[in-house]
């Protein structure tokens, strides 16, 4: 996934680099504070395991093809996501300089596209997500499948974005998605299940050196926010953004009905009045309760406004209760956290 | 495991290349990396009506190496794969591309091929000039020098290890995988069922290996910096390597395109 220069326009490298040059700060300022005695041989010689560990290939039963070590999920869950991220910084740097493996110009853009995801994403909020209920040979293969193949994901989808946004080539940014998009689900399924399989070998003989999720119950801690805390925020954030930042919304067809546009010349497509068409789109009006984001009889930036606010109670209220329900059937399947 | 033995290969070759006594190895790390970086975005700044500008910029690499005394054969081979990669994109312009023809100096080309040559152009110019600076500068220098630049100290010092450590975790790495070999020499591959022992032993023994290294460097009087020893070469030569950079990229930006149009 490494991009090469010849991909990127200065000024998309250039807000790369600064993009993450910031993460990096916020990395850098972490492990300061973290304060880990010999962190930083250990993040020296851990990059260089990652380095020749990423050069075996291994060959992904059924597909004919192969796969190598996701090294940001790895690091992250030896060192942490931020002596991780610093650590694939230095790999990637390497691999660009001495290997010719993606550009100078590109590392900004190498590094987020691979270290943040890997590490920020899969490391700082998949691996504790999913291994909260304790480290067992199954919560650390779902975490480091989910993970690499989640992070695969979004790196890809960022390639084909920084790609466009370049405007160097002239390859549709749809045709781009499909090409990278697919590829990379597979890729990250091999490279997840090798990360699992090293990760699961550790876990066996030394234990001790994989990051322990926090104790259940310890969150809300000096330097954390609470559940109830970072919810509301979060809360509040989806409400300013239902209901206000929905008023600021473009006007302009988005992706989908732009590129039907380009193909017929009309943003959408004409569907048939008969047969199960008919009957769907009879019960969608039915059903819709703000057609077109507006409330009926209320038109103007306000039903836009409400309807922003009212559409994200809803969504919360859904996703809590089936979230709710979930837990409920899944309590008894729940492992004691391992100490 | 032909990868592993390139790698090797190539940190041996470069490490050799650096350590000679020429023009480029002789002047500051940084003038180099300075010029690099100018180089790199003067080329990547070209738009597909500068095809022209893009083939004169690319002249100044053959200047670079000749002075640099370093073989051709090295790069060309890293070449292969970036080429491969940006080639392919490029050649899915020909089917995509509805713009119209391109200057190609005094003639024009279809704009899909100017989109592809502009791409094969700027893949050539940045693989071979990030190799001219590693084949001119060790990584020890380079990081010694960055370490005058408002960088953070743990990412030049954890870059620095990675580096000293690498080919040594790359021999791990290349003897395990040709016991792999010896012991099913039927198996084309290594199977992912055996990835997790062989990885996670060359893991663990690189583990204990860090602190081994970290008490060491503790006993050594190690306080989180390394001690400078870049060369900073002579300021006429730092000087004459990055103002003529910098003149031959302007040239080749700005003036050329109303010389020749």
């Amino acid at each position: 996934m490494h991009m090469a220069d010849a991909l990127l326009s200065p000024g998309v490298a250039g807000t790369m680099y600064a993009v993450s040059g910031m993460a990096a700060w916020y990395a850098v300022r972490k492990v300061k504070e973290e304060k880990q005695d010999g962190i930083i041989p250990e993040m020296g010689v851990l990059g260089a395991f990652v380095f020749a560990a990423q050069m075996i290939n291994f060959a992904i039963p059924g597909t004919g093809s192969s796969g190598h070590l996701c090294g940001g999920m790895l690091l992250s869950a030896v060192v942490g996501p931020y002596a991780g991220f610093l650590t694939l910084i230095g790999i990637l740097t390497l691999q660009c300089l001495v290997f010719g493996d993606g550009g100078l110009l590109a590392l900004g853009a190498n590094v987020w596209n691979m270290a943040f995801y890997g590490c920020f994403v899969g490391g700082g909020i998949l691996w504790p997500l999913l291994t909260r209920q304790g480290l067992t040979k199954k919560t650390i293969t779902a975490a480091s499948v989910i993970g690499s193949v989640l992070t695969l994901q979004l790196g890809a989808f960022s390639v084909a974005g920084e790609t466009y946004l370049s405007g160097i080539t002239e390859l549709p940014f749809s045709a781009f998605l499909l090409l990278m998009q697919p590829i990379h689900l597979a890729i990250g399924l091999g490279e997840g299940l090798i990360t699992a399989a090293v990760l699961g070998f550790v876990y066996e003989t030394r234990p001790e050196i994989l990051r322990q999720p926090a104790p259940l119950g310890t969150v809300g801690q000096k330097g954390t926010w609470s559940r109830k805390k970072l919810l509301g925020a979060l809360g509040a954030l989806s409400l300013a953004i239902g209901g206000g930042l929905s008023l600021l919304a473009s006007e302009d067809p988005d992706g989908l009905e732009w590129s039907i546009a380009r193909l017929t010349g009309s943003p959408e497509l004409e569907s048939s009045e008969q047969g199960i068409y008919g009957i769907a789109a009879r019960i969608q009006e039915v059903m819709a309760l703000f057609p077109d984001y507006q409330i009926p009889g209320m038109e103007g930036p306000l039903g836009t406004a409400l309807s922003g606010i009212i559409g994200t109670l809803l969504a919360c209220g859904i996703i809590w209760f089936l979230g709710r329900n979930l837990r409920k059937t899944g309590h008894h399947e729940v492992s004691a956290p391992r100490h | 495991m032909k990868s592993l033995h390139r790698a090797i290969e190539t940190i041996h070759l470069l490490d050799d290349l650096a350590g000679e006594d020429t023009f480029f190895t002789r002047l500051s790390p940084l003038a180099k990396l300075g010029s690099l970086f100018v180089f790199l975005v003067t080329l990547a700044s070209l738009g597909t009506d500068q095809l022209a500008s893009a083939f004169l910029l690319l002249l100044v690499l053959p200047a670079g190496y000749r002075l640099g005394r370093i073989p051709w054969k090295q790069p060309l081979r890293q070449l292969v794969p970036v080429l491969g990669m940006v080639g392919a994109i490029g050649l899915m312009n020909l089917f995509w591309f509805q713009g119209p023809p391109v200057p190609l100096g005094p003639v024009e080309v279809p704009g899909g091929i100017g989109v592809l040559l502009l791409l094969v152009l700027k893949a050539i110019g940045c693989v071979l000039g990030a190799y001219l600076l590693l084949a001119t500068t060790s990584l020890e220098k380079l990081a010694c020098a960055l370490q005058k630049l408002p960088l953070p100290q743990v990412l030049i010092i954890s870059l620095l290890l990675t580096w000293r450590y690498l080919v040594l975790l790359l021999q791990e790495g290349d003897r395990m995988a040709s016991a792999w070999r010896l012991r099913a020499p039927e198996n084309r591959g290594i199977p992912w069922k055996i990835s997790g022992s062989l990885l996670g032993l060359l893991f663990l023994r690189s583990l204990e290996r860090a602190q081994l290294v970290y008490e060491s460097m503790k006993l050594r009087g190690f306080q989180g910096r390394f001690p400078e020893q870049g060369t900073i070469g002579s300021l006429k030569g730092n000087l004459l390597l990055f103002g003529g950079t910098l003149a031959w990229c302007l040239f080749c930006r700005v003036c050329l395109p109303s010389f020749i149009f």
